[in-house]
């Protein structure tokens, strides 16, 4: 009786509404921090995520919108009629599949030597023991911080009059002009130089240095070459690592302009051909007219014509990293959560 | 006895043979610092001190010591004001990045419903880091409002201009400092990516006993913050720091002129001066933030 008393009361002491300011905030650390917080979490993510998806929205709106209704302040997000004119006109414009093929072999290609580069050298960096080697972590900071833009003069000639040590000019009497070759591009990323292969170096480090040098240890014992060890028990555990540089190596490489415009001047980069169609819209429109169905409403001088083919036109170009993101997304969040990027 | 011996023996020899193959394996990289990262730095210094002229055989060069400099601060139309208004717009971007990355990061770190859904959102603008998809929202310009080109423009945020300037009245400076404030936004999201990732594999490291410890001495969620999640996350702000710092500074539309100059219109010194200049002024800002943040980075090792 006495207990059921008790209990009965701490209950009702338990209910009372807070009155004093301590009391109210007692009661709301306890339960209403929980459910506010859980509120404003929901609202700030759902907020953020509609700021982050908007844009590609707003392109995939204006892109299968019809060339008549563009501008009309009727329809600003979903079009009264759709139409495929403008992802036609760009299809053209780019000439997608054959640039598509072309920049997704020259990227692959680069995401496939940054990764091994970065690789290879973060590693090294993470178990070699000489405190003067070690030192040289620091020029890889440098490479990180030193904007590519500063070396560009050097680089941009170095390129045009390849050679190694004269050997070249020797063989054939001049030097090669490497310039709109992707090969200048490879070979940076070979040795590490490409474009952020800094930081690549960086983040394979940290993940290395994670890993117990125990496991090399054993795997000696064992009678395992060096070579043997990093490629079938040091790689294999690199996993994560290696997802994230990848992701991260095919995305900038595929978005980047400074090298693509430095080096790969040749129109089949898809990036290159929407910069240069852009810059001039009236030309690159006209010089696709004939390829255009007549009753197509096409207007190569409209410049509202124009921005909403650009428009079509970039949507075709990010198309492929939506792809990809859409495949490997889990992975993805997985690996950069834990691939120890974190010293 | 021996046997522990035969194995010291045996692990410093496995030691030593390490130490040779990383040498070996770090070669590549070695050879693309000297040449192409090394070697381009020697030479742009070089050539911004001397006046340069590329000619069919090679380069020209003919010393004038700083006056390339001279010339690119102080009579080149441009060049001084976009290398300020450069560093003057990386800065405080940088501080609104972080700020926004490490929020970020802590809402995703949080254990609750479609987590996993949020993350890949969130992760969206690392793949999306692309100039082609511009902020639409604020969409206008505005030099496009104040020249009334409503007409062709009616988007809904040219709609709320048009509202603010003529059913509220606002001045124009008024509107500018809001649109400028609400497209700072998408910038700040779009290049928050890499930055939110870091942060998160961060936190993910943190050790679970250090949340029970907090939790058993009645530490709030406001407290943890402050005393266990952030000093565990400061290597890391700092790590941050700099590669936001240089990933803004690298979007600096220098280029463009450095660029220009050099090809454009082939006064290879200037440029070369333009790039230095960027140079020293990068290693100095990053120097400097380094130095301010390594003296509150907490080290638990």
């Amino acid at each position: 009786m006495t207990k059921s008393k008790t209990k009965a009361s701490t209950r009702a002491k338990g209910r009372r509404i807070p009155k004093t300011a301590n009391e109210w905030a007692f009661w709301f650390r306890r339960k209403g921090g929980h459910m506010v917080m859980s509120i404003l979490r929901y609202a700030l993510i759902l907020s953020i995520g509609f700021i982050i998806l908007m844009p590609i929205l707003q392109m995939i709106s204006k892109s299968f919108m019809s060339p008549e209704e563009v501008g009309s302040p009727v329809s600003t997000w979903v079009p009264s009629a759709f139409s495929i004119e403008h992802l036609f006109v760009a299809f053209k414009l780019l000439d997608y599949p054959s640039s598509l093929a072309y920049t997704l072999g020259t990227t692959a290609l680069q995401v496939v030597l940054q990764i091994l580069s970065a690789a290879v050298t973060g590693y090294s960096f993470a178990r070699i023991r000489s405190k003067k080697l070690q030192k040289l972590f620091g020029v890889v900071i440098l490479t990180i911080v030193v904007p590519p833009s500063v070396l560009m003069l050097p680089q941009y000639l170095f390129f045009r009059n390849f050679d190694i040590f004269g050997i070249i000019k020797l063989i054939t009497g001049s030097s090669i002009n490497l310039l709109g070759n992707p090969v200048a591009l490879y070979m940076l990323d070979f040795f590490g130089m490409g474009l952020k292969g800094g930081l690549y170096i960086f983040i394979f480090r940290q993940f290395f240095r994670g890993l117990p040098r125990e496991l090399e240890e054993a795997a000696h014992m064992d009678g395992c070459s060096f070579l043997g060890t990093l490629f079938k028990i040091i790689l294999p555990n690199a996993v994560p690592g290696i997802i994230t540089v990848g992701v991260l190596s095919f995305v900038w490489n595929w978005n980047d302009t400074y090298y693509t415009n430095l080096f790969v001047a040749n129109k089949l980069n898809l990036m290159v051909k929407l910069n240069s169609s852009s810059a001039g819209m009236d030309n690159a429109l006209w010089g696709i007219h004939t390829k255009i169905p007549g009753d197509f409403y096409f207007q190569h001088m409209n410049v509202l014509y124009q921005a909403s083919i650009l428009t079509a036109a970039s949507l075709l170009v990010i198309l492929p990293l939506i792809v990809l993101y859409m495949f490997i997304q889990k992975r993805f969040v997985e690996s950069a959560s834990n691939a120890g990027i974190v010293g | 006895m021996q046997e522990t011996k035969k194995k010291r023996k045996k692990t410093s020899d496995f030691y030593r043979r390490q130490d040779r193959w990383a040498l070996l394996m770090m070669t590549p990289w070695l050879i693309g610092a000297i040449f192409f990262f090394l070697k381009p730095l020697v030479e742009v210094i070089i050539y911004s001190l001397n006046d340069v002229q590329v000619t069919l055989g090679g380069l020209e060069q003919t010393w004038v010591g700083l006056q390339n400099f001279k010339y690119v601060l102080r009579e080149h139309a441009t060049f001084y004001q976009d290398l300020f208004v450069t560093f003057s717009n990386a800065l405080p971007n940088t501080v609104l990045i972080i700020f926004f990355s490490l929020f970020a990061a802590v809402l995703l770190n949080g254990k609750f419903k479609f987590r996993g859904a949020a993350r890949v959102l969130f992760f969206l603008p690392i793949v999306l880091a692309t100039d082609l998809i511009n902020v639409e929202l604020v969409g206008v310009s505005l030099e496009e409002t104040g020249a009334g080109a409503a007409s062709q423009n009616l988007s809904g945020a040219m709609m709320l201009v048009d509202f603010m300037i003529d059913g509220m009245g606002l001045p124009i400076e008024v509107i500018a400092s809001i649109l400028g404030v609400i497209s700072n936004v998408f910038e700040t999201i779009k290049l928050s990516g890499v930055q939110i990732l870091i942060f998160l594999a961060g936190l993910q490291s943190v050790s679970p006993s250090m949340y029970e410890v907090a939790k058993m001495e009645g530490a709030t969620a406001y407290e943890t913050f402050w005393k266990v999640t952030l000093p565990t996350v400061s290597p890391l702000v700092l790590t941050n720091v700099i590669y936001t710092l240089t990933d803004n500074l690298m979007r600096t539309k220098l280029v463009d002129t450095i660029q220009a100059t050099a090809f454009g219109s082939a006064q290879y010194g200037n440029s070369a001066a333009m790039s230095v200049s960027f140079l020293v002024l990068t290693l100095v800002v990053v120097g400097v933030v380094t130095l301010i943040l390594g003296k509150v980075v907490f080290y638990n090792d």
